[in-house]
């Protein structure tokens, strides 16, 4: 019957998130995309916009309102990711994602009023950036072995290397896992935070890698380092819980970037196709791009409704890993794809570093392979399904 | 995956179908394949058991639950292992009966709607002709007034229930001088002269559905046939797609999903060891497969969701529609190539998955199609 479904409005994306969404367009348009082909080129962490993130609330978002967040569900935290991957700059998104939120939420979550002072809380005043060292916790695809950290009087001693960590170059501290135990993964791992300036922890020089500039990666080596019990985050030997919560919601962002970034190397060509003019006439009205842009449009609206589906059970706490996973592959796969049919499009100027489609090229192939390639994700997936 | 659109109830709705198709169905599959149609009996109990008037009034027999419970009906029935069976019915209750409902007079819909609510009448919708399949306007077949009749004659192609409709929706062109604008549409009756039924088609899939070429000479409609008003069928037709997009869409899904499960199942009971089974390959397409599935899940959802509000959808139908079709013969591709030669084989249900789903990017509209709507749409090709 038709006007059947009136009660039953897709439980994601009410009205304030369309209002928030206008507000983060707004915000991305006027003081994110004038600057990201400066920030690209500096490649360094703008930490300028921390204040301006800070005045808007988007800092530690969906962190509780007593320590200053604004409590919001987890779509608005995807519309976030989303809107910054908008901007066309991979980097600058995953950047502030996993400074702003996923290393944010732990703290506010599992840390002591003491912690709260002494890490979270400088970083809600735009003032420090925390690295968010449980990147590739869960898939490992460095192939290293684990921080471990063990106990010694009432002191821990960290030992290992996180290598490739988001803003491990620009950041003040870090929340990182180590293990603690021998037994089983779930009682084996317990979070820590720490100062990055502390004798024993060395980080690398920033790597330069093909895309994602604006995300200043380093190594992050800990050398027989000491930390007290006011640097554990929880409780000892129970953080593979959070962790598996953490995985997800990261696997949630990163897709939202990812669709964010489609979007925009599905709008520039669209644009770009529709300027052209190719045998007097514009490119977009020959058959072959036509349906090109029609399948890369189809695309990302394929994306969008999963992800969204993924977040609305993530949010229902239906926290089932392998919809967050497929999320995940999804997006990164059909991100890249449209990114490159995308650059396609452009012909010799999609080659050209003046032009910003190269960027989106080469930022949507690192969430294909960073933390977790394509077919070891795949590889999860399949454990999951018991196969 | 779950979805938000399904309640407690259309929960409860699919156990039923389920079961439905497991007692009912399944084991008949390989017969009606062979036989080359579903039989009657099946369109009767379908009607008895409510199943073709879920989205209709209950003036003519409808039990009017909705387009959820009808979307629901249209998956299950999809995973029975037979493509035909699902077009069968599925063409009969979502493309043929419909345009009697929408376009028809109270007269007509005691006549045709009812008696196809309760299955006792078989209906099939006659667009596509030889000579003109995605040009619709490009239509020959004609309906000539005269007097209180209109004489029909022409051809119709790839008709879905042809060969056995007790009544087909035809379409014709009363004023051939104005294109589009010119196309009626009529409820023929097959037992009328001149309307004869010229092959019964032999297809790569879809084989428990019998699919006709028909020829019309000189077949007296009555007036009182016309459905709707004269030289308005284009439009008539072009409304009827949104629904048929989404009962294709949710088809595709549907038959993608249970390919998925099927070498899931399949790779599950494999023996890893030796180099030659390849197993963590089989095992990476799983989740690719996997992938594609939720994805055009989604998509197909969203569209019924906006459908079933009363939304303009025809930008959301088009999309679900052009990228399941594509996903399903991608997934029943790799479901096949799991399963190798013992899926090869014609005792296997996969490569009759791998078969049913080929015409998924055609029927109901190419893929290509789908696209030039799209582009016009989202205004691509606008200057």
């Amino acid at each position: 019957m038709k006007g059947e479904c009136e009660m039953q409005h897709p439980p994601y994306l009410q009205e304030e998130h369309d209002a928030l969404r206008k507000m983060l367009r707004r915000f991305v348009k006027n003081e994110i995309e004038p600057h990201v082909e400066t920030w690209e080129e500096n490649g360094a962490f703008p930490r300028g916009l921390l204040q301006d993130m800070k005045e808007l609330g988007l800092l530690g978002m969906s962190c509780p309102e007593e320590l200053e967040g604004l409590g919001s569900d987890e779509y608005s935290v995807v519309l976030l990711a989303e809107e910054l991957g908008r901007c066309g700059s991979g980097g600058l998104a995953m950047a502030l994602m996993y400074h702003a939120e996923l290393a944010l939420a732990p703290l506010a979550q599992l840390g002591t009023p003491e912690q709260v002072e002494r890490f979270f809380k400088p970083a809600m005043a735009g003032e420090s950036i925390v690295a968010y060292g449980l990147y590739d916790i869960l898939s490992n695809t460095s192939g290293q072995a684990p921080l471990r950290a063990v106990a010694d009087g009432n002191e821990w001693v960290v030992d290992g290397t996180l290598s490739f960590v988001p803003n491990g170059a620009a950041a003040d501290t870090i929340v990182f896992a180590a293990k603690t135990g021998d037994g089983e993964e779930e009682k084996s791992w317990t979070l820590f935070v720490t100062e990055l300036a502390r004798p024993g922890i060395g980080v690398g020089g920033r790597r330069l890698l093909a895309g994602m500039r604006t995300m200043e990666t380093a190594d992050v080596a800990f050398d027989q380092v000491r930390l007290s019990a006011g640097n554990v985050l929880g409780p000892v030997n129970g953080a593979f819980s959070s962790m598996k919560r953490l995985w997800q919601k990261e696997c949630l962002i990163r897709s939202a970037v990812c669709l964010g970034l489609a979007q925009c190397a599905y709008e520039q060509a669209k644009n770009y196709a529709k300027e052209r003019q190719v045998f007097q006439r514009p490119l977009s009205q020959f058959q072959v791009p036509a349906h090109l842009l029609a399948e890369m449009a189809v695309e990302v609206e394929a994306v969008r409704h999963l992800v969204y589906g993924a977040a609305y059970r993530f949010e229902q706490g239906e926290e089932k890993g392998k919809d967050a996973l497929l999320a995940r592959l999804a997006a990164a796969q059909a991100a890249h794809w449209v990114a490159d049919r995308a650059l396609q499009l452009y012909g010799g100027y999609g080659y050209m570093m003046e032009y910003p489609i190269q960027r989106i090229w080469r930022d949507t192939k690192w969430f294909r392979m960073s933390g977790g390639t394509d077919e070891q994700l795949k590889a999860l997936f399949v454990e999951q399904m018991a196969c | 995956m779950a979805h938000w659109i399904f309640t407690e109830d259309h929960r409860r709705f699919r156990e039923r179908v389920r079961q439905f198709v497991a007692d009912e169905v399944m084991p008949h599959v390989e017969e009606w394949e062979q036989k080359g149609a579903v039989p009657r009996e099946f369109f009767l109990r379908c009607g008895e058991l409510g199943f073709l008037g879920l989205k209709f009034p209950a003036a003519y027999g409808g039990s009017e639950q909705g387009y959820i419970a009808e979307a629901i009906f249209i998956e299950e029935l999809s995973k029975c292992g037979s493509g035909g069976v699902a077009a069968a019915i599925g063409a009969h209750a979502n493309i043929a009966i419909t345009p009697v409902w929408k376009y028809g007079n109270e007269q007509q819909k005691q006549k045709y709607l009812a008696p196809g609510i309760r299955g006792e009448m078989i209906a099939a919708l006659g667009i596509t002709e030889p000579n003109a399949g995605s040009d619709v306007a490009g239509m020959a077949t004609t309906a000539r007034r005269v007097g209180d009749e209109y004489i029909l004659n022409g051809s119709k192609i790839f008709i879905t229930n042809g060969v056995q409709a007790d009544y087909v929706c035809v379409a014709a062109k009363t004023d051939p001088s104005r294109g589009h604008r010119g196309v009626s549409m009529f409820i023929v009756e097959s037992g009328w002269p001149g309307f004869k039924v010229g092959k019964s088609l032999k297809k790569l899939g879809w084989r428990a559905s019998d699919t006709a070429e028909l020829i019309f000479e000189d077949v007296r409609v009555p007036a009182e046939n016309l459905l709707g008003e004269e030289n308005q069928g284009f439009y008539y037709i072009m409304s009827n797609f949104q629904w048929e997009r989404i009962w294709l869409a949710l088809f595709s899904v549907a038959q993608a999903e249970r390919a998925l499960e099927d070498a899931l199942a399949f790779v599950k009971q494999l023996k890893g060891g030796s180099p030659s089974t390849a197993l963590e390959g089989k095992r990476q397409l799983l989740a690719d497969m996997a992938v594609d599935v939720e994805k055009a899940r989604h998509l197909t959802y969203h569209a019924l969701y906006k459908f079933a509000r009363g939304d303009d959808a025809v930008v959301e139908t088009t999309m679900a529609k052009a990228y399941a079709g594509e996903m399903v013969r991608r997934v029943t591709d790799l479901a096949l190539q799991i399963f190798a030669e013992t899926g090869y084989a014609m005792d296997s249900p996969v490569q009759r998955h791998w078969r049913d789903a080929r015409i998924q990017s055609i029927g109901g509209g190419t893929t290509q199609i789908m696209y030039e709507i799209l582009a016009k749409r989202l205004e691509l090709t606008k200057a």
